[in-house]
């Protein structure tokens, strides 16, 4: 029985992942759009520019760079800092560009017809 | 905790012999030392990136998991089973024509000894490879690993469940499944929550570059 009610509990919660997980995605391709930036600047930025609406960890953003770095959306520039850390980079790439565009169009679409429904 | 230990549990979450995991730990040392420079505490840094077990399934959730084919797990069995099997078809025929009048002689007889030997040799190697390395040698030569259904690292009780339908010597009924489940797993390997997959680059690298996840309504393409 615990299984069966285990299960709807399961599936949203992955649902909900996967939707957190794309507009993580699109946030962080959006923000490199304008140009490069390092790991606590994006965490920052998105903290900022959606006054804390859309909460990102370290935990939950450097695997999705990571990804995104491993399909070659994003490639990493290093720079080696005054006190000697280097610190990693993150640019765009053009199919990184290309990412941004189809993910964008997804995006809107999809906020549209959301929009319309809860009119 | 120290940055160290940090990222010693960060890597103990996940399989020794997986290629990323050395690429993983890299790219976490080299973030917190980013957020060290700006002279927070390492305590402070340490919990924005939260426990390093979850850390590791988040990193692993982005990696493509290619379920191995079940002609490359039954090749990677028969080479684990072929020594310890001969050695023990050898001394079982051995046991056998000794002839023994009691259970008592029998089990002083150093066959019979040799194959309980062996075949506590053989668990041991197949439970301690898998949980410990993701592998056995078979695995290792045929590219495969054993990983949790997140691409983690197995537990010593994973892997001993994984084992059990050879123990109770319904191995075949067992193997069946893999050839009709959707990620080729065997009855045993879906109670016990654990798979195999490849680790061979030109299986993985088609999914590498795979479309993003989708927003508005398909399904994600990352596992398979």
């Amino acid at each position: 029985m615990s299984g069966i009610e285990k299960e709807p509990k399961n599936e949203r919660a992955g649902i909900e992942r996967e939707f957190k997980r794309g507009a993580l995605e699109l946030a962080v391709l959006h923000l490199l759009r304008s140009g490069e930036a390092y790991g606590y600047d994006i965490v920052s930025q998105i903290a900022d520019r959606t006054e804390g609406a859309l909460e990102v960890t370290n935990g939950t953003l450097y695997p999705v760079l990571y990804r995104l770095e491993r399909a070659a959306l994003v490639k990493v520039r290093w720079e080696t800092q005054e006190q000697g850390v280097p610190r990693k980079y993150y640019v765009l790439t053009p199919a990184g560009h290309r990412e941004l565009t189809r993910l964008t169009g997804e995006w809107t679409t999809f906020a549209k017809a959301m929009a319309r429904l809860l009119r | 905790m120290t940055i160290q230990s940090y990222l010693a549990q960060l890597a103990d979450a996940m399989p020794r012999m997986m290629p990323e995991r050395e690429q993983i730990v890299a790219d976490v040392r080299a973030h917190i030392e980013e957020d060290m420079q700006r002279g927070e505490a390492v305590d402070a840094v340490l919990t924005r990136f939260g426990d390093p077990a979850n850390l590791a399934a988040s990193y692993l959730s982005e990696i493509p998991l290619v379920s191995a084919s079940f002609w490359r797990r039954a090749v990677a069995m028969a080479i684990d089973i072929a020594i310890p099997g001969v050695i023990a078809v050898t001394l079982a025929m051995l046991a056998a024509t000794s002839g023994h009048a009691s259970l008592d002689t029998m089990l002083r007889d150093p066959a019979i000894i040799g194959l309980f030997a062996v075949t506590a040799g053989f668990v041991a190697y197949i439970v301690v490879g898998d949980s410990r390395f993701g592998q056995t040698l078979g695995k290792h030569w045929l590219k495969l690993l054993v990983v949790r259904e997140s691409g983690a690292r197995i537990s010593v009780c994973q892997a001993i469940v994984r084992l059990l339908p050879c123990v109770l010597h319904i191995w075949w009924i067992d193997v069946i499944f893999a050839l009709f489940t959707e990620r080729r797993q065997r009855a045993f390997e879906l109670l016990s929550k654990t798979r195999v997959v490849t680790i061979d680059p030109a299986h993985r690298s088609y999914l590498e570059h795979r479309p993003s996840v989708s927003l508005a309504g398909g399904q994600t393409t990352q596992m398979q």
